[in-house]
């Protein structure tokens, strides 16, 4: 009975307090809560961020274009003139792909309308930036000249400051921007950040090639005939010149009278005729003659002019006298001048018949004149092979 | 036939000499050399160049290919032979000079070699060459004066030339044993002996300084 009694008088007494906790209770369970949840939110976005920042962080070194050598002043030409031609939505889009195809070294794009931006934007990491810098502000200050009312620009769907383009090629070492726009103060809201990026560039590499040569060639007149081989290498200087060193060699050959059939001569009854042969002239040489290689623009014509130092040997002397009997026919010689050494010039014109991406096939045709009169002409082939 | 002989043991040589140990070194190498030769068939001295490039297509072998050039001239010696057929007090030379012998060829050339060891290297050539020459095959010196009776002979020399020279484009092969004992990094000095023979007959000795350039 004493139990039953004490339970119900517990009872009693617990029933006057609520089962409720107070507001501030549940406030601070809670926050509690939330400060949990946060956390793992942040741990749970942490691992991906982390990735895509090391991504991020990749992708520009990646996708830096290799431009190629052979003409990169032309594709700089046609970047910066594109830009100066689209509209700002697609400048802006070109802007943003220059910018992730160009290695910005620590540029930092701050609030136009920020004052403590005018002073230093862009970190610079060399003199030559400043340089560029100056370059740009200056470039920016013309273009502000020049438009009257940026704001009716802008309104009219003009872009009211044009990307920049530096025309003198920029070199890796070079890279640089300019600094954010802020000349227009009053233009706070919307405004079109443009860091106008010059695409990175390597330096334009002289190819070497290598050139082989032959022809069949005149010495004179034509009175002597053979050939001409030769062997050199060129090195380009631009798009449309190079320059050729090389050493050649020359061999050419002819008979001093033509052979006569003396029987003709004395009648078929004479004596069978002994010596119908002629003195026979050679000329040979060996030669260099840097060119300076040219080609006409659109055409499959190669221009090429240079000097000539030549020696050469020579068989024949300083004449000669025939005579004839009835039967012989001799040659008497005067002493004269056989080897010496020559200045001169030569001029080659050549017509492209193939180009491979190593290789080009061209039909050639030379002229050549030196101090001691020796002319030479010839036509022949000409083989290049570019080392990649 | 001795000339034969020559070329034969000279081909076998060749051959026995393929079979030898390799070289490791593949870089491409441009060769130029030049120096003395003869020319054995026109008994003339002079000088040659070759340059020849080599690229490594295995452990023991080598293609080479390049051209060459040789030039040799000289002074007719039968001339002095028949002035000296004369008594000197009755001599009266009219004319003084000597016919030129002067043979030059030019030729591309592609085979194969090997280095038998470090310091020695072998190779075969198959040619093809242009050769002009005023040499000719047959001629004769003659007295062409007509002594007029003065008591006084008066010698007047001129050649009788039975056949024309003429250019010639013929075949032929040569082979060569380069001794580079002082090789560098980048280049190979060396000393080169070079026999040749063509379908003309011409036989062609050489010793040429060599100087090689190694590509990486």
């Amino acid at each position: 009975m004493d139990n039953d009694k004490f339970k119900k008088q517990s009872q009693e007494i617990l029933s006057s307090f609520t089962q409720d906790p107070p507001d501030r209770v549940w406030h601070a369970i809670n926050s509690r809560l939330d400060a949990r949840k946060r956390k793992r939110r942040i741990l749970f976005w942490l691992f991906p961020l982390s990735i895509l920042a090391g991504v991020i962080s990749i992708i520009p070194e990646q996708q830096t274009p290799k431009i190629k050598p052979d003409n990169p002043q032309t594709h700089q030409q046609q970047s910066a003139s594109k830009a100066n031609q689209l509209p700002a939505a697609e400048i802006a889009e070109r802007a943003q792909g220059q910018q992730e195809t160009t290695q910005l070294n620590d540029v930092s794009v701050q609030n136009p309308s920020n004052k403590a931006s005018e002073s230093n934007p862009v970190k610079t990491t060399g003199k030559k930036h400043k340089l560029k810098e100056a370059y740009a502000d200056e470039l920016m200050q013309s273009e502000t000249e020049n438009t009257a009312n940026p704001i009716e620009a802008y309104q009219s769907q003009e872009l009211p400051f044009k990307a920049l383009s530096l025309v003198e090629p920029v070199w890796q070492s070079e890279i640089t921007s300019p600094k954010p726009i802020n000349h227009y103060p009053s233009v706070n809201k919307d405004t079109m950040i443009i860091l106008t990026c010059v695409p990175q560039k390597s330096k334009p590499g002289k190819l070497i090639s290598w050139h082989y040569s032959g022809a069949y060639s005149f010495h004179g007149t034509g009175d002597l005939e053979g050939m001409q081989l030769e062997w050199g290498f060129s090195k380009t200087i631009n798009r449309y010149f190079a320059f050729y060193n090389n050493v050649g060699v020359s061999l050419h050959g002819g008979s001093v009278v033509q052979p006569l059939n003396l029987n003709i001569l004395v009648g078929p009854s004479a004596a069978l005729p002994v010596g119908q042969g002629s003195v026979y002239e050679i000329t040979s040489a060996i030669q260099t003659a840097p060119t300076l290689l040219g080609s006409v623009p659109a055409t499959p014509l190669r221009i090429g002019v240079g000097g000539l130092l030549r020696y050469q040997f020579y068989s024949g002397g300083n004449g000669y006298s025939v005579q004839r009997n009835q039967n012989m026919q001799t040659f008497t010689l005067r002493d004269g001048n056989y080897n010496g050494l020559s200045l001169g010039y030569r001029v080659v014109v050549g017509l492209e018949l193939l180009n491979t991406k190593r290789n080009k096939l061209q039909f050639q045709a030379g002229f050549q004149n030196d101090t001691r009169g020796d002319v030479i002409t010839g036509l022949g082939l000409s083989w290049q092979y570019t080392k990649q | 036939m001795l000339k034969y002989l020559i070329f034969i043991c000279t081909m076998g040589l060749t051959i026995t000499t393929f079979a030898q140990q390799p070289s490791n070194e593949k870089q491409p190498i441009v060769q130029i050399s030049g120096g003395y030769s003869r020319h054995i068939k026109h008994d003339l001295d002079g000088f040659s160049l070759d340059i020849t490039g080599m690229k490594a297509i295995g452990k023991k072998w080598f293609l080479q290919y390049g051209g060459g050039f040789q030039q040799y001239w000289g002074v007719d010696k039968k001339f002095d032979q028949f002035l000296n057929s004369f008594d000197a007090p009755t001599l009266q030379l009219e004319t003084l000079s000597p016919l030129r012998l002067q043979t030059a060829g030019i030729q591309l050339q592609a085979g194969i070699g090997q280095k038998i060891n470090r310091n020695l290297c072998f190779g075969f050539n198959i040619l093809g060459r242009y050769q002009g020459t005023s040499v000719p095959e047959s001629y004769v010196v003659v007295d062409v004066s007509s002594n007029m009776g003065s008591g006084i002979q008066i010698i007047d020399p001129g050649y009788r030339i039975d056949n024309s020279p003429e250019q010639q484009l013929t075949a032929g092969a040569n082979c060569y044993l380069l001794y580079a004992p002082w090789s560098k990094k980048w280049w190979l000095p060396g000393i080169k002996l070079i026999w040749q023979y063509d379908l003309k007959n011409n036989i062609l000795l050489s010793t040429h300084f060599n100087w090689a350039v190694k590509f990486q």
